[in-house]
């Protein structure tokens, strides 16, 4: 078992994604305002809330996994075109996500509190008026998987109510590079892209809070690592093969699907960064850490 | 190497810059340089990287380096094109600049 200030530590990442992501939310909920068509910001509309639910189960905060539950529903209606993004709509998106926020204070400041009647009466609220405009679940399951599919999120429901359990199939692969990788002539990409080919990369973020500012960086050091969810039916042995010409020049670890949440702490907690909370997938890239351009 | 910068002064204060060739451990090192210089002398930098023919990861990074690094002075750096190739790249490692 983890100690408990690994656990705590685990659900500060939780409660610091969570509101990253709610940023994002909102970002995009303003700018689906002047453009109800855009459908980047729908994208990122549905992976925060899809992100936030189920990460929300995997720390028993059920009844925010419940609430965004409902409101990806309808994200994934309007992704789809079933439901017009009415001023209305992005109304209570906005109200949504100001909920949600609200959620995430009340459980963060104690957490095995129930909610108070104001905000029970408010959620129950929300959900009747998100719910009208859901016309029929066996739909919305299909239109899900499909949004799903295509921009690539991952399905991270928890169905597994005894332990925390990181509810996914795939293989989590750490990856720091060796400073000299360029100039030994390796570059990362080549690795990475066949990795690829041996099965589906689901998630990739890279790491490079290692990598120092101003002068000090070199332009042909390698300061990156990956954090990798891998889908693939081949074995340790196969992932690790891929590495094999840059064994010496790249630490890697390797979990596999399904692991539970404390060898997550303990991955996390031998990684060398300080903040490690991009190992744990959140879907980032609505985060905004690089923004389009 | 092969890399060839072309750089115009734009409006308030911004730089653009337009790249072709190389993007790879053989310019990375002085290419880091000259942009960071460039970086702290304007408001902020739009580069143009279309004409990328030839990328790796170092350039990936080295884009992630101006994005911070411009974030940390507060400046702007926007990248206005980009070859295939070096979008192949962002697209493996998913990253959106």
């Amino acid at each position: 078992m983890a100690d408990k200030n690994s656990e705590k530590n685990f659900k500060n990442v939780y409660f610091t994604e969570s509101r990253e992501l709610l940023d994002a939310m909102e970002m995009s909920l303003l700018s689906l305002e002047k453009d109800s068509e855009d459908e980047d910001s729908i994208n990122s509309i549905f992976r925060a809330a899809h992100t936030i639910k189920g990460n929300s189960g995997m720390f028993g905060f059920g009844r925010i996994g419940d609430f965004t539950h409902v409101l990806e529903n309808v994200l994934v209606g309007a992704r789809s075109g079933t439901i017009s993004v009415t001023p209305e709509l992005i109304g209570l998106l906005l109200e949504c996500h100001d909920f949600i926020q609200v959620l995430l204070d009340h459980y963060e400041s104690e957490e095995n509190r129930p909610l108070d009647q104001e905000t029970e009466i408010l959620f129950e609220g929300l959900i009747t008026r998100l719910n009208k405009y859901i016309p029929d679940a066996e739909n919305v399951k299909k239109l899900k998987e499909k949004v799903i599919e295509e921009i690539g999120v991952i399905d991270s429901s928890f169905s597994d109510k005894d332990g925390l359990r990181v509810a996914n199939d795939c293989w989590h692969i750490s990856l720091r590079f060796g400073k000299n990788v360029f100039k030994d002539g390796l570059d990362p990409y080549s690795f990475i892209s066949y990795l690829g080919e041996k099965g589906e990369i689901v998630n990739i973020r890279s790491i490079y809070e290692n990598m120092p500012y101003g002068e000090e960086m070199k332009g042909d050091l390698c300061y990156l690592g990956f954090e990798i969810d891998f889908r693939s039916g081949i074995n340790k042995k196969e992932i690790e093969d891929v590495f094999d010409f840059v064994i010496n020049d790249c630490d890697i670890r390797i979990l596999p699907p399904n692991t539970s949440i404390e060898d997550y702490v303990k991955l996390i907690e031998d990684l060398p960064e300080r903040t490690s909370g991009r190992v744990f997938h959140d879907n980032g890239k609505s985060s905004g850490r690089t923004s389009c351009g | 190497m092969k890399l060839k910068i072309v750089r115009k002064k734009a409006e308030n204060n911004f730089l653009h810059f337009t790249l072709a060739g190389e993007m790879t451990v053989y310019s990375a090192g002085k290419l880091k340089d000259v942009l960071l210089n460039e970086l702290k002398s304007c408001s902020g930098i739009t580069i143009d990287l279309a004409e990328i023919d030839e990328a790796d990861t170092s350039g990936f990074q080295l884009l992630l380096f101006l994005k911070r690094e411009a974030a940390n002075l507060g400046k702007s750096f926007r990248i206005t094109e980009m070859s295939s190739r070096l979008r192949n790249i962002f697209n493996l490692y998913k990253e959106i600049v």
